[in-house]
Parts: structure tokens; sequence; C-alpha cells
């Protein structure tokens, strides 16, 4: 983590408050760093953030922590963690461009149930990462009206491991192998990609945990571990 | 952010600088948050009616109202047809001249206010009522039967060839009345009428429909036919001269939609700030015939009419209008899902599931029918169509129930011309 937004958007997607994030001003740090935590490379946001205000801030904080100056130090470092705040939200916004906001769109209508009530239950199965994915995905399939190509990407991204095969030979059909079991958390996944990716005229058929037999390819024919087609 | 100031202020420990920075934050920091807020929504609103902004304002609102009423409400609805906002009028010598002939003769039209089915099962059944003329010294018996109207879908068809030739898109209108129109035909008469050439009135008892009959009632909508000058400018173009007229709104309004009658040497059609500019190789300043789609319209929002006012609009959603501006087809169940949540009346519905059949005859009961029947497909022949079955979850609905998801169904079968759609509810 380099900058303010990173922790801000660490602590979003790891559901922890707000609240709790305090950010302080460094006792000693770094000119060439924002973050100025006295261990370097910390992964996770348990305790105060330090950070350097003048990396960025200069402008802003030059008089705040004056040397000369002692008194109402509480006060001095609440206001300075709540102004850190506020300038952390308005960096966030900085990244939104066109795309961004198109993304956000859909997914609002999304959990308003435009895609029907199914889609606005199953989108609480979904970590903000996969959400993405989801939401990612779901808008370019709506500019280039490619159904395959997304439904593929979309399993492969969300199911890490997973193989999808088209059978277009005597019916439309995808069979989709998922190296994780069949949890009812991943069903409601697969329900929603579905609802979203795979065109009507097409079934699809999903082997979980287990491969289903393929002759010549030893991986897929050990015994005890071989699903049917 | 409020939030966090807040509880950050409650953590504090030493009092008096609590209160010193409370009154700070709630004075000036809030505004700032205030603001910060509302620069976020414009942009956000910005963008998001940067794709809302194609012209969407030909929503077609209709219902029936009584004929007595057609002058209350004509600031916004206007009767389908003209001749509607008079009495019928019938020439008593040509109605018995045409029963002694033994031709059929229409006497009157009347609303069915009956379900789909239920007026499927009473056309194939034929039924065959009992009337009688009534003159000064005697009452003839006669025979009445009831034909299906179908003189305002033709209107309705007119208005979408008008559609076309100004090129634009069509959404289907949601208007199940004019379905539920019937002549009162006399069929027969079995009594020799003698020297008659005279009656005072005819009356008919439909039996078992009697209750469900309304008399007297006209097919509205918001669309208005109007005529109005234009001024003429020549604009040359590559290899002809083309003549733009500009109508200024003055009592018509930027918010309608505008379509112009047919036959009119239009090249095109378009708005702008000043007015409504069509562009034509007609040289002369002339009248042109006109059709608003009114909208906006305090009565198009209040429900005071009798049968309830139905409405093909559309809800304000991002992705309907990003999908409308793209070429592309979503054939995913969720597209269907959500082309039904697009209309405000459908709101409420919702899909159970679908099911894609090999042709018409594996259909079990056949519930909708197609609102948009005269639009063909020159492309596919029906016979090499299959059939998607869109299943709806039952609901409480009355009688229009049918008529709502023959509505959808028939918008959906617009997006999925490569199937034939039927829905199907309990």
């Amino acid at each position: 983590m380099d900058y303010i937004w990173d922790v801000l958007i660490k602590a979003k997607n790891e559901g922890i408050d707000l609240k709790d994030v305090r950010f302080c001003f460094a006792s000693g740090f770094s000119p060439y760093m924002e973050l100025s935590d006295s261990c370097i490379n910390f992964r996770d946001i348990d305790k105060d953030v330090e950070i350097n205000p003048y990396y960025r801030f200069f402008d802003i904080f030059k008089d705040l922590f004056d040397a000369n100056y002692y008194k109402n130090g509480e006060l001095r470092d609440v206001l300075f963690d709540l102004v850190v705040h506020f300038l952390g939200e308005l960096d966030l916004n900085r990244g939104m461009d066109r795309v961004e906001y198109h993304k956000w769109f859909f997914y609002r209508e999304l959990i308003e149930g435009t895609f029907g009530q199914r889609g606005k239950e199953n989108i609480k199965y979904f970590s903000i990462d996969e959400k993405n994915i989801l939401i990612r995905n779901l808008y370019k399939l709506y500019i280039t009206g490619d159904h395959i190509f997304y439904l593929k990407d979309t399993i492969k991204n969300i199911f890490k491991g997973s193989i999808v095969y088209l059978n277009k030979l005597d019916k439309n059909e995808f069979l989709v192998y998922i190296r994780q079991v069949d949890s009812s958390e991943n069903l409601k996944k697969m329900e929603l990609i579905e609802d979203l990716f795979l065109p009507i005229n097409f079934s699809i058929k999903i082997y979980w945990k287990f491969h289903f037999g393929i002759i010549d390819v030893a991986e897929t024919m050990r015994i005890g571990s071989i699903a049917n087609y | 952010m409020k939030e966090i100031i807040q509880s950050k202020l409650d953590r504090m420990s030493d009092l008096q600088q609590r209160r010193i920075l409370k009154n700070m934050m709630l004075d000036v920091f809030k505004g700032i948050i205030d603001y910060q807020e509302d620069v976020n929504q414009e942009i956000e609103n910005r963008l998001f009616n940067e794709i809302q902004d194609r012209d969407d304002n030909f929503t077609i609102y209709n219902t029936i109202v009584k004929r007595e009423k057609l002058d209350i409400v004509s600031d916004c609805l206007f009767p389908m047809k003209e001749e509607d906002y008079e009495e019928e009028q019938y020439d008593k010598k040509e109605i018995l001249e045409k029963i002694r002939n033994n031709e059929p003769v229409k006497i009157t039209k009347i609303y069915l206010k009956k379900s789909y089915p239920e007026l499927i099962k009473m056309e194939r059944e034929k039924h065959k009522f009992k009337g009688l003329i009534i003159s000064e010294d005697k009452e003839i018996p006669i025979d009445i039967v009831l034909q299906h109207n179908e003189e305002y879908i033709a209107i309705e068809e007119e208005m979408y060839k008008i559609f076309m030739q100004n090129a634009v898109r069509w959404t289907t209108i949601n208007n199940p009345y004019i379905r539920k129109f019937y002549d009162v035909v006399i069929a027969g008469c079995q009594e020799d009428m003698g020297e008659l050439n005279e009656f005072e009135e005819i009356v008919f008892d439909l039996a078992e429909l009697e209750e469900d009959k309304c008399v007297g009632y006209v097919p509205v909508w918001n669309i208005k036919k109007t005529t109005i000058k234009g001024e003429g400018f020549p604009l040359p173009t590559k290899d002809k001269v083309n003549y733009e007229h500009v109508i200024p709104y003055k009592n018509l309004g930027y918010e309608n939609g505008y379509l112009l009658a047919p036959n009119q040497n239009m090249i095109s059609l378009r708005k702008n700030k000043d007015g409504i500019i069509i562009t034509s190789n007609e040289s002369n300043s002339i009248v042109w015939e006109l059709f608003a789609v009114l909208q906006e319209n305090n009565s198009l929002i209040n429900d005071q009419y009798e049968f309830s006012l139905l409405s093909n609009k559309k809800k304000k959603s991002f992705v309907d209008s990003f999908f409308n501006k793209g070429d592309k087809v979503i054939r995913s169940y969720s597209e269907l899902n959500r082309m039904l949540k697009s209309f405000e009346v459908t709101n409420d519905l919702q899909i159970k599931g679908i099911n894609i059949l090999d042709d018409l005859s594996a259909l079990e009961k056949d519930i909708s029918y197609d609102f948009n029947s005269y639009i063909v497909d020159e492309i596919r022949a029906d016979k090499f169509r299959k059939v998607l079955v869109i299943e709806f979850e039952a609901m409480e609905l009355d009688y229009l129930k049918n008529d709502l998801i023959s509505f959808i169904t028939s918008e959906i079968q617009q997006y999925f011309p490569e199937y034939i759609c039927k829905g199907v509810i309990d």
C-alpha cells in the first residue's frame, strides 16, 4: 500500500468500518512516501495508520503541527484524522471515469431487481472482487453482444481453475468443470452467471469437484474421481 | 463521512477541545462535505442523462371513456377515431332494407369487460342472441350476433406505419381495450316484416354477457392531430435543394413527440430549441399535418378515469437506454427480465421460467396474443421458428391479466424474432 486511498479501498473491501480507521501524523517519516508506517510493508489495517501529510498535501498541513505549538493536541489529532479521511474520499472519486460510472449504473440496477428478482438476491453471494468481474463483463456483453466469450471469461475468473467446454456439434450446450464443491453459495453464484450470460437457446451442465472422464487424458481418468457425461 | 466525524468526536476525551472541534465541524466542514456530495451527484446525473437523452417522448397512453364525457378530458386524450365525437346515427330504412335482403347489419358497438380466454371461448361458440325491432304496432324478433371489431386496431396499424415513415422506433402500444370491442350485428329475421319501414328502437339481450357489456364507450389516446403553417428556408445538398420548414412551438411543446402525417413530401423531422424542423423538397411554406404525441400532462398522471389509464411508458433506467443505443441483441434470461421490468405497467410482474418448444402444437394452452399482429416478419417463416414460452408468476390481477402478459410478450417478440413468443400465466 502506498497512498491513503489504498488504505480506504482495502478497508472497504475487507468490510472494516471506516470509523475505526485512524490516520495520524507519523513521528518519523520518509519524504518519499505518503504512508509512513513504522513497518513499511504492512498489509493489515489493525491499528493507526501513520502518514506523511507533506508528501502530497504540504500546502494544507504546513502549519497544523508546528513544532513550537503544543496546545490542544487532541483537537489537532482528530482534526487531522478527519481531514485526511475527507481527502481520501476525494481521491476515491478521482479515478471515476465514464466506464466506471456506467458499470456503477449497471450494478445499481442489478441490485434494484431490474434483471429479475433472482439477480437481486444472488448478487449478495459475490465478494467485491467477484462483483467487479461480473459487472465488468456484463457491461462489455451489452456493448459487444458476445455471450459465449463473456460467459467463459466470467466463469473462469470467478471460479479459479475451472474449464468451460462448448459443444455445438449436436446441441447448444456448455460443459463446465469447476474445481470447487457445489456449496449452496457457489450454486447461487453460478445461477446468476447463467441468468446474465447464458443465451436462452443454450443449456449448461456443471461438474463440481470431479471432472468427467476423457479417454486418453490421464488426469481425468483417475478411478474414484470421474464424473459421467 | 458525517458518521465518521460524529464517531471520532464522540471518542475525544478532552471535553473542551471536543466542543471547539464540534463547532468547527458542524459549521464549516459539514458545508464542504455537502457541497462535495452535490458535485458528485451532479456528475453522476450528467453521465446518467447523457445516454437518457434520446428521443423517448412517444409514450402512448390509452383508455376508454363514455362518449358524453369526451370533451372534459380533451386537453390530452383524444378519440382514436374522429367520428367518435358524434352520436352514432343509423338510417332506419336502410337497416330494414338490409334485413329483408338477408344482409347482416351492424347496429352499434360495445365493449366487453371479459378476459381474453373468455372472449375467445365466446367467439368460438358463436352464440346467437335474441333481439326485437319495436315499432308502433308490433315487435319483430331478430337474431343478434357479436363480431370482433377491427376498426381501432386498423387505426393503430396506421399509426405504426406513420411511426415507420417518420423513422421512429416502435414500442408496442399497451391497448387491450380496443381488442375487446364487438360489433352488434343483426344476423337475420325469421318473421315476415310486412310493409314495415319505420320503427322506434332495436333492443337486444346478450344473456350472460349482459353484465359485462359497456355501451357508448370510445377508445381515446394522447395523439392529437393538428395542422400548422411553417416557414421555409432553402438549403442546398449535393444534387438538389432541400427546404427547411420551421414550426415554432407556441402552443405545442418541446417535451412532446411529433410525427408528420403520411404523404407530405417529408425527408426528415427533428426538434431543436426553437421549433420543429421539417426538411422537405417542398419549396412553398405550406400547412403541415402533424401528429403530436402529448406527454407530461397532469391528466396523464392522475388516475381519474373509469377504466384505468394504460401506457407503454418506460422507467428511467440506464441499462435500457444504454441497450437501445446499440444494435446488439442480448439473449440471456436476465435480459428477458429486464425487458419486462423496463415498463411501468409490468413492474410487479415476475418471470417464473422459460421453455423452448419445437413448434406451436406442443403448446398446451394459448392464452396470450400478439399486440403487433400487423407487423410482418419478412424474413422468417413461422414453421421454421421455435416457440419461446415465457411463464409468468401468478398474481392477483383483474380481467386484463392476459392482456398485460400479451403486451410484454409482444414487446419481447420484437427483440427475439427468431422465436414465436408466447406468454403463459396460471
